[in-house]
């Protein structure tokens, strides 16, 4: 599923036009995203918290360039699902 | 830590954009609905600049329970991973620092570090040294209270400088004082005095100096010589401890006991059986020395027996001997049978029996090793032993009469059978004629293709013939069959099919095979492995000289019994498990026989089982 479809069925099933849809869809992600940081994080019920972590500093390996570099330690945002979500996805199987 | 909760985030909407709150609340349920119901359709839901949802199966794996300690089946389940898109990472991290590339430098700094370890002792060596240097002033300032304690005579501190005064020898100040000595000397302005001791005290600082890098150069062979100071003092203390002991024993005995005081003469080796102790310890160690170890060691030397010239005279007289040869002979033959061991040789004595008995037990073992091998050659001798074993354990009663009556029975049958069978030969002879036709017709039809109206008319004669001789020869094989089902119930009522007994596993040896050999049917592997699957790990190898139980079988191979049947799906489990443990795509064909055998055991182990096997099975079964 995309974007483009999730806007399709917001406009179905709240009765407005799509180009509404879409911009208040990008509201709620703008602040979502803005709200992701070291002091405060999302909650949303049943579904999951929209938090940053910290990273460690690394050794890595670019392979292209066949060197070894440091990557710096880095604040990475993090999505850790809910157990309402669990529950609800626990029926889905791979195909 | 802030959290925003729903309504909160609503309200921060709602601030910034000025929307409706039932509205946004409305949306947002809306939203993460469709986000669900997107996971649950496609797996995953992508939401642009944002990032992506995702639903990631984990497969069923072993785990252990912390508490018990018991091996579980932590069974597969999906899990939502989010993986953020590169904007939200940016708003997260407006400038994150660049990657470095990676240099030798960095491992160099750690090893420095680890190196300079010496150094540093070095620099605290120089430290010291400063400190010494920095605790010059401190000494002029001493020295400059002392002269001008020498001429200052001021007289508002009189009293304080008679007390000084007396103290000038032990050269401790407080520093309340020394300020006070210093106010009286801009006081007095004697300048030219304390020019002149600033000379002697620049002086004294050279001197000084000289000292600290004497102490800098001598400062690590200081150490050294420390260490030897210290051993030599250990010893000294050791010794002086020694003595302490000896004589707190010797005090402790005067005390304590009744006899009288044990003296340093009395401790010494005065006991002549501690000397001999002493002699023969020092015989040992000389022969091990070096000098001794030349000559031929007595392990080695001939025994030889010198008659002095004393005793020769005296030897004469006892013995019928008359020449020296004759008499050495004689002594020779004597002493030999005299002689005592361990005067001559003691190993030479002592070591022929044991070859001799080790030679014998050696050939002894080969021999019946060869014997073994000649009465129960390869393949046989397993049977042997095992048909040993089985004699061995079937001692009970019940047995041999079950043996004796079956034996019996089929004596009984066997006339019966014979006299059928003269019936049958006597027909047959009377019915040669039509016998031979039938063949005939039988052979013309199998050689040529010649038309079927021939046979019908020669078959409507001889097929009758035919069917007697069926019916007959039917006779015999239901009588066959009684005598055999009869055997079979007395089996079955009142002992097993196989009764269960220990097996020690040999060289070839499988659980299919053993399987085969004892329960006919290879296929019923697992009830050995159901009964064994504590002491075997992996059913498909079996380690040589593992005592396995062979367990019972009720029922026949043909008729097994549900208690059988049960124990062979159980082992088809267990076998599953193990597979199912290790990853193995193809585990679920191990439920094919539990399904098989006890379809009713996969019923009761459904929720253990993963999912996709349960599927798999359904679609092989179908």
């Amino acid at each position: 599923m995309t974007t483009t479809e999730v806007i399709k069925l917001l406009s179905i099933r709240l009765q407005i036009s799509q180009a509404e849809a879409r911009r208040c869809l990008l509201q709620e992600l703008e602040i979502i995203s803005t709200h992701m940081n070291a002091e405060s994080q999302v909650v949303l019920r049943r579904f999951g918290t929209f938090g940053v972590k910290q990273t460690a500093a690394r050794k890595t390996y670019l392979p292209s360039e066949k060197k070894y570099y440091i990557t710096p330690a880095r604040t990475v945002p993090f999505f850790r699902a809910a157990q309402g979500l669990k529950d609800f996805v626990k029926s889905w199987k791979p195909e | 830590m802030k959290r925003l909760y729903d309504k909160a985030l609503m309200e921060q909407i709602a601030k910034v954009y000025g929307n409706e709150m039932t509205f946004l609340s409305e949306f947002s349920k809306a939203l993460l609905d469709i986000i669900r119901e997107g996971l649950i359709r496609d797996g995953q839901v992508r939401l642009h600049q944002f990032g992506t949802f995702k639903l990631k199966w984990m497969e069923s794996r072993s785990g252990v329970n912390p508490s018990s300690g018991n091996k579980i089946l932590i069974q597969g389940r999906p899990r939502v991973i989010f993986t953020p898109a590169k904007r939200l990472k940016e708003v997260v991290e407006p400038n994150p620092l660049p990657r470095v590339p990676w240099s030798e430098t960095d491992r160099d700094s750690v090893n420095q570090a680890k190196i300079s370890v010496p150094a540093v002792s070095l620099t605290a060596q120089t430290d010291k040294v400063n400190t010494v240097l920095s605790a010059i002033p401190v000494v002029a300032a001493v020295k400059v209270a002392q002269a001008a304690e020498e001429q200052a005579d001021s007289p508002v501190n009189d009293e304080l400088i008679a007390e000084l005064s007396t103290d000038t020898d032990d050269q401790l100040l407080s520093e309340s004082d020394k300020i006070l000595l210093a106010e009286n000397n801009e006081a007095d302005d004697q300048t030219d005095k304390t020019e002149t001791v600033i000379a002697d005290i620049n002086d004294e600082i050279k001197v000084l100096e000289q000292v600290a890098e004497i102490l800098k150069n001598e400062s690590v062979t200081n150490n050294a010589e420390k260490v030897t100071v210290g051993h030599a003092d250990y010893l000294e203390d050791a010794a002086v401890k020694r003595t302490d002991s000896f004589q707190a024993f010797k005090d402790r005995n005067q005390k304590n006991s009744l006899a009288p005081a044990l003296e340093e003469k009395d401790l010494a080796w005065n006991d002549q059986s501690v000397v001999d102790h002493i002699k023969k310890l020092s015989e040992r160690h000389a022969f091990n020395s070096p000098e001794k170890s030349e000559k031929a060691s007595p392990k080695f030397a001939t025994p030889e027996i010198i008659v002095r010239t004393d005793t020769r005279s005296a030897l004469y007289e006892t013995s019928d001997a008359k020449t020296d040869q004759d008499l050495d002979k004689e002594l020779n033959s004597v002493s030999k049978l005299n002689a005592d061991p361990l005067e001559t040789d003691e190993r030479q004595n002592y070591r022929k029996p044991w070859f001799a008995l080790a030679a014998v037990a050696i050939v002894l073992l080969a021999i019946g090793s060869l014997m073994n091998i000649f009465t129960a050659p390869t393949d046989h001798q397993a049977a042997g032993t095992q048909a040993v074993t089985e004699s061995a354990l079937e001692t009970s009663d019940t047995q041999t009469q079950q043996a004796a009556l079956a034996v019996e029975e089929q004596e009984g049958v066997i006339p019966e059978q014979e006299s059928v069978l003269t019936q049958t030969d006597e027909v047959l002879q009377t019915n040669t004629d039509s016998a031979e036709k039938v063949i005939d017709t039988e052979l013309a039809g199998f050689t040529t293709d010649q038309p079927a109206v021939v046979e019908t008319e020669e078959l409507t004669e001889s097929g009758q013939f035919v069917a007697e001789n069926d019916a007959l020869t039917d006779q015999t094989t239901e009588l066959n069959l009684e005598s055999a089902n009869q055997l079979k119930q007395i089996e079955t009522i009142e002992s097993t099919f196989f009764t269960a007994r220990d097996y020690r596993l040999i060289n070839g040896d499988s659980l299919w095979r053993l399987a085969k050999k004892y329960y006919v049917n290879p296929f019923y592997w697992p009830h050995i492995y159901q009964a064994n699957h504590n002491s075997i790990n992996n059913p498909d190898r079996v380690k040589i000289g593992k005592l396995v139980l062979l367990p019972t079988m009720y029922g026949e191979p043909d008729a097994l019994t549900k208690q059988d049947k049960h124990n062979i799906a159980t082992g088809y489990y267990y076998n599953y498990l193990y597979h199912k443990e290790r990853g193995n795509p193809y585990a679920y064909f191990s439920l094919i026989g539990v399904e098989k055998f006890d379809a009713d055991l996969l019923i009761e182990y459904k929720d253990e089982i993963a999912r996709s096997d349960i599927k798999n099975l359904s679609l092989l079964s179908e």
